[in-house]
Order: C-alpha cells, then sequence, then structure tokens
C-alpha cells in the first residue's frame, strides 16, 4: 500500500469514527457511569413530535395516535392531563430501564437493507418503502453459561423453574461438581474455577438499523452477538 | 491532485455524507410525524396450530355448542386495524393463537404430549372478518406465561385474501416476566416495545370480573390499492 493510499484510508476511518460517536452521543448511550440523557430516545422523540404548538408540552388531544395515550397517561404523573418536557424524560428513563441495553439477549436486527420489497408484498407492502429499518439487536445474553454449570440462574427463571425444581438443579450440580472432581485432575480444576471466575466482555453492539424496505420481515440476528456482562 | 486521490476522496465525502444523512434522518424529531408508527413484526413462533380447529370463531371462551367455557380470565379483545395514514384497513382477517390457561398451545407437538394437562374448552385459535370501520373483536383469556416465554402474550396474524400482511404479537404492558422474555426485550426500543403491549383492564360494567384489553394494528404505508 502506498503512503497516499493508507492517508486516505486512514481519512476515511476518522469519518467514520466521527459519524459513529456522532450518532451514539446523539442516541443518548453514553456509557460508563455518566447520567443518561433521554432527550434523543425514541419516546421522547416520538411522543414530542406530537407537541403540535410546540410549547414544550404535550395535552391529551395532541395525541393523535391511540396507542400512544397510555404512554401518556404513565407520563402523567400528576395527573394534570399535561406532560411536561421532565415528566416525558422520567417515563422514558423508566421504559428504557424496563430492558437494559446491553444485558438483552441479541435482539432483532435491523431491517433488510434499502428499497426491498416486503416478502408479503401485498397493496401495504407496494412501493419503494423508505421506512426505518428495525433498530439494532441489544447486546448479548446475561453471563455465558460456565464450564460444568447445567442451567445458569438467569435460564431457570427464564424456565420459570419451581422452587423444588430449582432444588433438584441444585442437587444435580452438586454431583456434577463432585464427579468432575474425580475426573479432572487438581490442575485442571483449578483452571476451570480460573474460567468461571474470568467473566466475558460487554454485550456486543447492536446491529445497524437498517434502511428498512416497507417493514419487510424481522431481520436476522444482530451482528453484535451473545457477549455476556462483565461479572 | 492525482485522479486516484480525487476518486478517492469523493467516495470518501460520499459515504460519510450517506452515514451522516441517515443519522440526521433517524435522530430528526418529526420527520415521521405525519404517519402512524407501523406495529413491529414479530415471530411466529413454533405453534401456529397445525390442524386449525372445527370452530374458528372470535369467541375462544365456547367451543361450538358447549356448555362449559375455558378457564381463564375472560378478555374482551378488540381494536381497529389501520394503515400507516390512519385509516381503517377494510376487507383484512385476523387470527389470533395463544396457550391456554395451562399453558398448552392448539398445536399437536404441545398439546399430545400435555394431553392431560389442557384446558379442553379452549379454542386456542379464532379469527374475525374486519368490515369497513377496521375494527375487529375477540372474546379471549387475558394470556399466561408460557415455560420458556416469561412475558404472557397473545400471538396474531393480519391477512388479506390469504396473503400475511404481518405477523406479530400482543403483550400485556407492565407484566414482570416481560423483561426476561427474549421476544419481548428483542421487540425494539422502548417505544417499539409500547407498540406490541396494551393494558388488560375491568370491563366497563362487567360483575363477573372480565377484562378488556384495546389493540390497534398499523399495517405498511396508505395502499394506493386497498380496495
Amino acid at each position: 500500500m502506498g503512503q497516499v493510499e493508507i492517508f486516505m484510508w486512514k481519512r476515511e476511518w476518522v469519518l467514520v469514527a466521527v459519524v459513529v460517536a456522532f450518532s451514539s452521543s446523539a442516541f443518548g448511550q453514553a456509557s460508563g457511569g455518566e447520567k443518561k440523557d433521554y432527550s434523543q430516545s425514541p419516546v421522547f422523540v416520538k411522543m414530542m413530535a406530537m407537541d403540535k404548538n410546540k410549547d414544550g408540552k404535550l395535552t391529551r388531544d395532541e395525541i393523535t395516535d391511540q396507542r400512544l395515550l397510555r404512554l401518556f397517561e404513565e407520563a402523567d404523573t400528576n395527573h394534570d392531563g399535561v406532560v411536561t418536557r421532565e415528566e416525558l424524560l422520567a417515563l422514558a428513563a423508566k421504559l428504557e430501564a424496563e430492558v437494559p441495553a446491553g444485558s438483552g439477549r441479541g435482539g432483532a436486527g435491523g431491517g433488510p437493507g434499502g428499497f426491498e420489497r416486503p416478502p408479503d408484498g401485498g397493496p401495504y407492502g407496494q412501493g419503494q418503502g423508505r421506512g426505518r429499518g428495525g433498530p439494532g439487536g441489544r447486546g448479548g445474553f446475561g453471563p455465558p453459561p460456565q464450564p460444568g454449570q447445567i442451567l445458569p440462574a438467569r435460564l431457570q427463571d427464564e424456565l420459570n423453574l419451581s422452587e423444588d425444581q430449582k432444588k433438584q438443579i441444585a442437587d444435580l450440580q452438586k454431583e456434577v461438581d463432585a464427579r468432575l472432581a474425580k475426573i479432572l485432575t487438581a490442575e485442571q480444576l483449578t483452571q476451570m474455577k480460573q474460567m468461571r471466575g474470568r467473566g466475558r466482555g460487554p454485550g456486543g453492539p447492536g446491529g445497524p438499523g437498517g434502511q428498512g424496505g416497507d417493514r419487510g420481515g424481522n431481520g436476522g440476528p444482530p451482528p453484535g452477538g451473545q457477549g455476556g456482562q462483565p461479572e | 491532485m492525482t485522479d486516484i486521490e480525487t476518486l478517492i476522496s469523493r467516495r470518501t465525502m460520499l459515504r460519510g455524507g450517506l452515514a451522516f444523512g441517515a443519522a440526521l434522518a433517524l435522530f430528526t424529531p418529526g420527520v415521521f410525524a405525519e404517519q402512524l408508527e407501523r406495529t413491529p413484526r414479530l415471530t411466529e413462533g413454533p405453534f401456529y396450530p397445525d390442524h386449525l380447529p372445527l370452530d374458528q370463531d372470535n369467541d375462544l371462551i365456547i367451543i361450538g355448542n358447549s356448555l362449559t367455557p375455558a378457564v381463564g380470565e375472560i378478555t374482551h379483545l378488540s381494536g381497529r386495524v389501520l394503515d400507516a395514514g390512519g385509516s381503517p384497513v377494510r376487507n383484512v382477517e385476523i387470527e389470533i393463537w395463544q396457550c391456554d390457561a395451562k399453558q398448552v398451545y392448539l398445536h399437536s407437538c404441545d398439546s399430545v404430549p400435555k394431553a392431560a394437562q389442557r384446558d379442553k374448552n379452549f379454542q386456542g385459535f379464532g379469527r374475525f372478518a374486519v368490515g369497513s370501520s377496521g375494527e375487529y373483536r375477540f372474546r379471549t383469556i387475558k394470556p399466561v406465561p408460557y415455560p420458556g416465554r416469561p412475558a404472557p402474550l397473545i400471538h396474531f396474524k393480519v391477512k388479506k385474501n390469504g396473503r400475511e400482511l404481518l405477523t406479530s404479537q400482543i403483550f400485556i404492558a407492565g407484566f414482570a416476566g416481560n423483561k426476561n422474555d427474549g421476544v419481548y426485550r428483542g421487540a425494539g426500543d422502548a417505544f417499539q416495545r409500547a407498540l406490541v403491549s396494551t393494558e388488560f383492564v375491568p370491563l366497563e360494567g362487567s360483575t363477573a370480573g372480565e377484562l378488556s384489553a384495546r389493540f390497534d394494528i398499523v399495517l405498511g404505508r396508505t395502499p394506493g390499492d386497498a380496495e
């Protein structure tokens, strides 16, 4: 690669990085311990888009989509019939926290690439949709199963195990541990325990939102796969 | 500038510009304000009935002329089918299916192994032909969690002339198990999740503890040839 080419490549990367930084900060996904800014969250942005008279508040009659009255009611915590910016930010924070980013199972990936006809065609799918693709998948799914672990606690919860079943699994785990201890050498056991202690990295980033066709199909799994949360 | 440099820098600008434009389109408030947000598509799941029941009406609580109702909290599920412009969509059909109160689906892979467990009085599947108002209505049970699916849900499909326009699921807003449910979590951001959720509230005037749930379904863009 000639020097000029390398220079150009670098420039492209810088541009991409700038765009990525811009998008992620605009989306309010500040990471780490920073306080999140929900003013760019979908709940806030899409609800505020209904503020017809642009007074920075929502009133019931401004909610033109019946489905969103529920969100309006939920946001109006002092029941004065007006949803202020602060109330809406609080609702956005509450709803976002319901499924924390990065701890989810890999979500539905972005919609299919642009200008595509949806699989079901139909009158509602005709035309070259300019709809937004689906959102990127969320990060990984909890901590990964550890070596020798039968059912991680999270999976047990998802499977709705009863207390009795949980106890049986715990007993089985003890049995497995005991037998593993006989099969493996002391050194291997220590090594395995060290592996257990080692948390994986944070969940992968979500898949990019595809510039969707007219809502064609569910996207594939996100490329940012099944990383776990740091332990 | 040499030719190659010009070419590369044009490409760079084009890419940067496209990405920037996409970022703006995605994050500028009000861009899609004129249109209703479409109901997110969700997976059909493994249990769309493999043998449709004889009775496929919109009352899932009573099968045929049976006198015994299904077990569960009776729910009147209703709503409208709209296009993105907010107009009612006519001449479509809605199908719903869900597991019974004993957590068994009307699918041989589930109902055969769990034959003893299932509620034989629950229809498990129903259809409704949407009229000119776009309104639909079902009588069913409030959904319950299913092993591996901590979020209770009702599956639905919208069809037109047998063609599927949308397949998705209806969740109970604020239900504690939602946060552990893979499909719910994968439904998108908090706003998208709200579009596939609704509240199950006491039915006005009901003394029998029946519930009511409203769920509007928004399909794609305004069709030019809907009729």
